[in-house]
This record gives C-alpha cells, structure tokens and sequence, in this order.
C-alpha cells in the first residue's frame, strides 16, 4: 500500500513539475514603426487607443482592417464628418468615442489601453508620457505614398491581418499604376495647377497652399501637372498667399478645398468675382472644387488615391473619363471599405456628382 | 529750418506712397500696366493694391499718433497706444464681435473699442488698489490686465477652431494686411480721420499733459474732461485699428521717439512728424510683408524687427530718450 | 479806498481719512503784497498753496478775492493764478522757449496754436529774466538755477496776478536766491501778489512784508512781518528756543 502511494505523490510531482516546464503559449511579437522603434508586444492588441492630430484619417486607415472595430477601444472626439462615414461603417462606433478633443496621458491611462497608435508629430505632447508609462506606443506618419504603404503594412502587423494589408497595397498600387497608363498614353503637355485651400471671414478669403513636401503638392505632380508653388512653400504647413501671388502664378488649373465641405459654393463665389473672372483658370473654366465625399480626398487619408485619380481626370481630361473615376469609386469602397453597390449608390455618389461634372 | 525737414518729410511720403503703388506679387511686365488694357493688372491694381497701402499709411499714422499721445499722457516715452492692455482687449473684443456677430464689422469695431476701454479702466482700478509707486502700479496692472486678454484670444481660438471661424491666431498677434479693400478703408477713415483731425487742432495744448498735475491746474487744465477725451480718443483709434489689422506693434512706440528727435518735444511739431513718419514706416512694412516672399508674412514681424532696429539706433544716439 | 485783497473765510481742510489740517483759518492778504508761508513740515503750508490756487476745496469756508468793492471764489480766477511747484518732474526734453510758452496755455484757445503776440509776450520775458542766451538750449542741458528761472519766466508768461511758490528758496545756491529776491520784489512792485512758502525765517525777517506761520493742531498766525516774526512767536511755533534780533542794520535769528 505504501508502496503505491509514494509512487502516485511521485508521479504527481513528475506530472506538475513537467507541467511547469512545458513553455507557456505566448504571444511575441516586434512592431518596427514609423521612427524605426522597436515595440514588443506581449500580447496580441485588442485595446487599441488612436488619439491626437489627425486621428479620423488613421481611424479611416485602421477601419480597412475585418478586425478593427473590434479591436479599437476609444477614440478621441473631433470634426463631423469622419464620424459619420465611420458610423456606416461601425454602427458600435459612438461607443467608443470615450476620449475629449485634447485628451492626454491622464485621461488615456485609466481606461487601461495595451497600445496606442499616434502621428510622429504627437510624440513630445502625447507620446513620450505614455512611452514612460510603458504603454505600447506605435508611430506612424503616413504622409505620402510610400509611408502610406509602409504604415498600412505596420497596421496589418498590429492587427495580425498581413494577408489584407498586402492586398491593400497590392490595390492601391494597382489603381496608381492603371491611372499612370492613362496618363502616359495620352502625353500632352502638363498644365500648371495650383491647390488652394480657401477660407472666408466676412467677405474677405484667405487662401493657402501646401508645403512643397506634402502629398497634395506630390500628387499634383504625379497626376501630370506642374505644382506652381512648390519653390514658394519650402517650410511646413499651409501658407498664406495674396490675390497677387495667386494672378501671378495665373495657373492653367486651380483646385479650391475646403474642409468644411463648402469648395463647391466658394468656387461658384469665385468665378463671379471681378478680379477672379480674369485669370486663366477662370476663363477656362478650370477651377475645381476639391473632390469630397465624407473627408476632402486631398488629405493623407485612405481616399488618397481617389484624389489622386480626379486630379488626373482634371489635369487630363482627354485621357481620363468621368465614367473611370465613378467605376474606381465603386471598386475602391467595395475593395477598402466593404460597401456594397447600393450604399456606394446611396450614400457615396450623391456626395461626389457635384465633383465630377 | 523746421520748414525744410517738414516739407522734406511730406516729399518722402508722396514718394514712398508711390513707390509702393508699384511694388506687390504681381510682376507680369510693365508695372505701369495698370493704364493699359491689362484688366487683372488693373483689377489687382485697383482693388487690392491701391487700398491696402493707403491702409498702411492710415494706420501707420494712427498707431504712431496714438503712441504720442499716450506717452504724452502717461509722461512715458516709452509708452504706446496699446499700454495698460488696451491691444490685447481690443483684438480679444474683436474676435468675440466676429464669433456672436458673423460677419457684421460696425459691431467688431464697436466690440474692440468697448473692452479696449474696459481694459483701461481695470488697469487704473487695479493699480489703484496696489500700494506704492503709482507708475509702476500702471504698468504692472497692464502687463497683468494684457495677459488676460491675450490669453482670452487663444481661449476663442480653440473653441472657434473646428469651424474655423477667427482668423488665424497669428493675424491676431502679428497683425496683417492681407484682407485690405476699399470698404475696409473707408469704414476704418471714418473712425481714424476725425480722431487725427481732434488731435491736430489740439496739438499744442497736448503739451499741457505732460506737464505735473498741478502746474497744468494752474495753467487750465481745470478737471479731467481733456484728459478723459484724448485718453478715449486714442483707445478708439487703437482699438479700430487693431480690428482690422490685428495687433501691430512698435510703432507706437518707437515713431514718436523719432518724430521728437528730429522735431523736438513740443507736440505742435512732432505730432505732424509723427504721422508722417508713421505712415512711411509702415508703408514700407508691409511692402515688405506682401512682396518680399510668395507668402504673406504678418506685418508685425517687419515693423517688429525694423522697429527694433531703430530703437538699438535711438538708444546709441541718445543717452536719455526723452 | 478798499483795498485789494485774498481772503480766508473761516477755511477748514483735511485729506480724507485724515486729520484736519487747516481749521478755522481767517486772515487778509492784501493785493500787491510779498507773503511768506513758514512752518514746519507737515503743518499744511503746501495744502495752503493748493487751496489758494483752487486745487483742492475747502471742507468749510471759502477762499475769495475781493475787488473794487467786488468779491468773488478765488476759483474763477481763471488762470490768473500761477504756481511753481518745488520740484518738477519734466519727461520730456523741450527747449527753453517751447517750454515757456507752455505758460500761455490759458490765454491760448484750446484747439488753437500759440499766436504772433504770445511769441512776443514770452520774448519779453525771456529777455526781462536774463534768459535769451539759452533760447534754444534743451532743458535738460541747463543748470538747476537756470532752470528754477526757466520754471519762473513760464509762470510769468501766464500773466498771472497772484503767483504761488512752493520753497521756490530751498535748492538755490546763495547767489541765485539774491536773484530770485530781487525777481519777487520787482514783481511784487507791478502789483502782483506773491506768497511763496519756505523754511527760513530770517529770509522772512529780511524780504517779506506779510507772513503766515503754521504750527501744530492748527495753530497759526497771519500779519505782517515786524509783528509776528518774534521770539516768542517762533520759539512757539517751531518749538526750540529761539531769539529773533530785529533792529537797525542787524536782523537775524539766533536758534539755541
């Protein structure tokens, strides 16, 4: 009997003691994100925190992912219009917008997030308090095409979905590369163009252009133009330009956005104006309202190449057509977004007519 | 010999007044084109070029004059219009009027002037109550009452800031020209002019400010209504200027210390100077401002560091700035 | 004939919050006098200067001039009266003469500029008081004598009929004071009235006729010069001892 019984504590010790030396399942993983960083995960993120400038348009980028809303635990309040879009895309949404506009590390911690997804930009503000904290800090940029792809790559690597965040670059590219075919096909000589971000206080407009180094001024070029301000806005940021300047440059073509959605009215304004009436692109008729449909599509923002392939319709109108843009709406939202033709139809069309007549 | 300098003044600005017709973005051939047929050449020429100079020139003369006339109050040289927070009230009431009353201007001038005024008022309050040197008093409640407002005007922003209703913050601080048009000017010329015509015909008596409380008793400044009215009359030019242009600095400051060098302290003189070298300066500024880069630079960085400039120049001049 | 003469009718002051200065004070100054204002510090002479030039008001009593048989608030002198202040501060740096012509502000309209005869008005004066040399000078560039009768022709310039100093005596050196001396009595000799306050009595004793001597809790003493300007009277009011000696060819004023 004695004998059994040591055998049996001795296989229970044996038993455990090879249960505690059989490795754990863990989750390992290094994220290498926008700054070169090296992030080590000890856990797949499932409480994910996108905060800070420019948050809808990472929100957009992250929303291309099957797993995203899943993941994603707050966002931060900020302008209408991304809400809504992403509202159709994730009816939960408003729940997760947990976060006040300006929210910092000490509203962050206490909802318990295991990363957080920020702009290069945010790192001194937001950033580097988390990073002392030991919360997972990711860092992305996405401010032109090859960063836009780089950091798609870096979402996939979060979200574990390398498969999708392949096909996204692979489609991305895929437009990029049918609308660059058009283009060269049909080589007529470049028009100038000038992107002017507009704003109106009391009768009077503010105009902007954007630095040399950004995607707009990028685009514009790659679209066939010739960006007429880019010696002009070597530093950052929108820069203010007079109506001299603007007859100055006197470009072939002018885009007019405005965030707020009202580029179509302003243009209209504009073209009546007494001074406008007498530059080229006014006589032409060439100035154009910045394509938008939730978002403006000039900006850094999944929509990029939709901008990118209406400036093309605009700067190349003989190697383009309407009926091209309006069937890359319909592939691009089913693609990216996962909308079917009836809500493309619905909701996102009647947005963008204004934009491509 | 005081005739020469003052009709060589008048010489300079005519000239400077011209040259700057000719100078702007704009430089596609003749800068004479404006008499041919080209119709954006005449458009720009006329519509914008032509009313933001003289824009220049009216507030150049109006902030140096109301620089003057503080100084002369406040027995400061070192004083200007905006003293005792007045500028930053003035631009925080004119932000507010643009936030409540979109777009309707007779309100944001009245808005400017309303706590233009209020800011001086709690600056004397203020200083009232703090024991000790009365000029120090002044000035630390301006510096406080300046900071409030100041700050005010970054609260607006933010929360204006998603629909982008003010302009820029920096327009704000740094002042600019670049929304001038003949509306504008006329509306501002219908404050500004007046008021530099009051202060023209009262430009000898002005002196009488400067002088101590009871030696001007005892030469006619019997109460305080002189007083209250050139002290009003200078915040109301202050603050109209201020909500068109934002707040620009230094020329209060440093004309009048200029115009005094050259004309002498008695106000019949440099009042005149003033207004001319203010207009001259500032005209020059803000050629600079719209036409040295593509983009518009705020009027406040030229007469900034041109102002400063020329004050390091007063101070190796002089050994006492009077 | 009556005279001429300023008038304190039972006058009382005090700064609000504090103690009455001035109570009950009732005396005559006749036009075309020298009156010294000698005191202590802190006994109201320059609150008496300012209730003179209409500054401040009496909380009880009036100030009037009479006149030709009229009498009338001292008030409505009208620019009439001038006043030197014992210090003053000057922030800006006029020329002798912009500065003097400052003293023609009450003859001046409000929105006018000085005209041909104030110019002239002010040349006399800058000749009468020695002044021409410095015309253009700045007044930062002249001496303090200098520039007491600078501060001096400026109040002359107002053509003033009753002229207040407040110890107009203090900073000069002895040679400007015997110039100033002469200066008040010529004045006093045109019919102006001077009252002008200082610390010496035996400048008193020597150069004015009429005195007002202003002790503590009020007390004070109005007349002419001979009979107040006493032993007793100053051992009084300045409370030390002292002897005043007034005879022929020797006046002067013993403290111990």
């Amino acid at each position: 009997m004695k004998k059994i019984v040591s055998i049996l504590i001795g296989a229970v010790f044996l038993f455990s003691g090879c249960l505690y030396l059989k490795p754990s399942p863990s989750y390992q993983k290094t994220i290498i994100d926008a700054l070169g960083r090296e992030v080590k995960l000890s856990n797949e993120p499932s409480k994910i925190i996108i905060i800070g400038k420019q948050a809808p348009m990472l929100m957009n980028f992250m929303y291309l992912f099957e797993t995203a809303d899943k993941k994603l635990l707050a966002l931060e309040k900020r302008s209408q219009s991304a809400d809504e879009f992403l509202r159709m895309i994730d009816t939960n949404i408003d729940k997760k917008f947990k976060l006040e506009r300006g929210a910092g590390a000490e509203q962050i911690v206490p909802l318990n997030p295991d990363m957080v997804i920020l702009k290069t930009s945010m790192r001194d503000t937001i950033g580097k308090p988390l990073e002392d904290l030991s919360i997972p800090v990711v860092y992305v940029e996405f401010e032109n095409i090859d960063q836009i792809y780089r950091d798609l790559k870096i979402f996939a690597d979060i979200l574990n979905e390398a498969q999708r965040g392949e096909e996204l670059v692979s489609s991305y590219q895929m437009y990029y590369q049918e609308i660059q075919n058009k283009l060269n096909t049909n080589a007529t000589e470049k028009p100038t163009v000038l992107i002017l971000q507009a704003e109106t206080e009391d009768q009077k407009y503010i105009f902007k252009v954007p630095a040399a180094n950004w995607l707009q001024t990028d685009m514009v070029e790659q679209a066939g133009g010739i960006a007429v301000w880019k010696e002009a806005n070597q530093a950052g940021g929108w820069s203010e330009v007079n109506m001299e300047q603007i007859s100055n440059w006197n470009a072939d073509l002018i885009y007019i956005v405005n965030y707020q959605g009202q580029a179509p009215e302003l243009v209209e304004k504009l073209m009546n104006d007494e001074i406008w009436k007498n530059l080229n692109a006014v006589k032409d008729n060439r100035i154009y309202a910045f394509a938008f449909d939730f978002l403006s599509w000039d900006q850094p923002d999944p929509r990029w190449i939709l901008g990118y392939s209406w400036m093309a319709f605009r700067q190349n109108p003989q190697s383009i057509s309407v009926t091209d843009i309006q069937n890359l709406i319909k592939e691009y939202y089913k693609n990216f977004f996962n909308l079917g033709e009836s809500v493309i139809g619905e909701k996102i069309n009647p947005m963008v007519t204004d934009y491509l007549n | 010999m005081k005739k020469k300098k003052l009709t060589g003044l008048i010489a300079c600005l005519i000239l400077v007044t011209l040259l700057s017709f000719l100078i702007g973005r704009y430089q596609n051939g003749n800068p004479f084109g404006f008499l041919t047929s080209n119709n954006l050449y005449q458009q720009l020429f006329f519509q914008l070029r032509i009313p933001r100079v003289l824009t220049a020139l009216l507030i150049g003369s109006g902030l140096a004059l109301a620089g003057l006339v503080t100084q002369i109050i406040f027995q400061n040289p070192l004083a200007d219009g905006g003293l005792l927070g007045v500028s930053q009230a003035a631009g925080f009431g004119a932000a507010l009027g643009i936030l409540i009353f979109r777009g309707n201007s007779i309100w944001v001038q009245l808005f400017a002037f309303g706590f233009g005024v209020l800011a001086l008022i709690i600056s004397i309050l203020i200083s009232g109550k703090i024991r000790g040197n009365k000029i120090l008093s002044l000035i630390l409640a301006g510096i406080a009452v300046s900071a409030v407002f100041s700050a005010g005007i970054g609260i607006l922003k933010y929360l204006a800031d998603p629909i982008d209703q003010l302009p820029a913050i920096v327009f704000w601080l740094l002042g600019s020209l670049a929304g001038s048009t003949w509306q504008v000017l006329i509306r501002t010329m219908i404050i500004i002019v007046p008021i530099m015509i009051f202060f023209w015909f009262y430009r000898w008596r002005l002196n009488l400010h400067a002088m101590d409380k009871e030696i001007a008793f005892s030469l006619g400044l019997k109460n305080k209504i002189e007083l209250w009215a050139s002290l009003l009359a200078s915040v109301l030019l202050t603050s109209s200027i201020i909500s068109i242009s934002g707040i620009v600095g230094w020329i209060g400051l440093i004309i009048p210390n200029y115009a005094r060098m050259i004309a002498g302290s008695d106000t019949s003189n440099s009042i005149p100077v003033t207004l001319l070298l203010g207009a001259i300066f500032t005209m020059i500024c803000d050629d600079l401002a719209r036409a040295l880069l593509p983009g518009e630079i705020p009027l406040g960085i030229f007469t900034a560091f041109l102002g400063a400039l020329m004050f390091i120049g007063l101070l190796i001049n002089k050994e006492k700035i009077t | 004939m009556k005279s001429n003469s300023i008038r304190f009718n039972n006058v009382s002051f005090g700064y609000s919050g504090r103690k009455i200065i001035i109570k009950n004070f009732s005396f005559e100054i006749p036009t075309g006098s020298r009156t010294a204002l000698l005191g202590l510090n802190g006994t109201g002479k320059t609150t008496l200067l300012m209730l003179l030039l209409g500054y401040i008001a009496p909380l009880e009593g009036k100030i009037t001039l009479l006149k030709d048989g009229q009498e009338f608030p001292i008030t409505e002198m009208n620019g009439a009266v001038g006043y030197l202040s014992q210090n003053e501060n000057i922030p800006f740096d006029y020329t002798m003469q912009e500065f003097i012509m400052l003293g023609r502000a009450p003859h001046i309209l409000k929105f006018n500029v000085p005209s041909e005869y104030d110019f002239k008005v002010s040349q006399k004066i800058i000749q009468s008081l020695d002044l021409a040399s410095l015309a253009y000078s700045k007044l930062g560039e002249i001496s303090g004598g200098e520039l007491q009768r600078v501060r001096i022709a400026r109040t002359l310039a107002q053509e003033p009929e009753i002229i207040l100093m407040d110890e107009p005596m203090t900073h000069l050196d002895i040679k400007n004071k015997k110039y100033l001396n002469g200066l008040i009595n010529n004045l006093k000799e045109t019919g102006k009235t001077i009252i002008y306050s200082t610390h010496d009595p035996l400048d008193v004793l020597n150069f004015s006729d009429r005195c007002i001597i202003m002790g503590k809790n009020n007390k004070f003493e109005a007349g002419e010069t001979e009979r107040i300007i006493r032993s007793k009277t100053l051992s009084d009011f300045f409370e030390i001892p002292i002897t005043v000696i007034n005879e022929k060819g020797n006046k002067s004023i013993v403290v111990h």
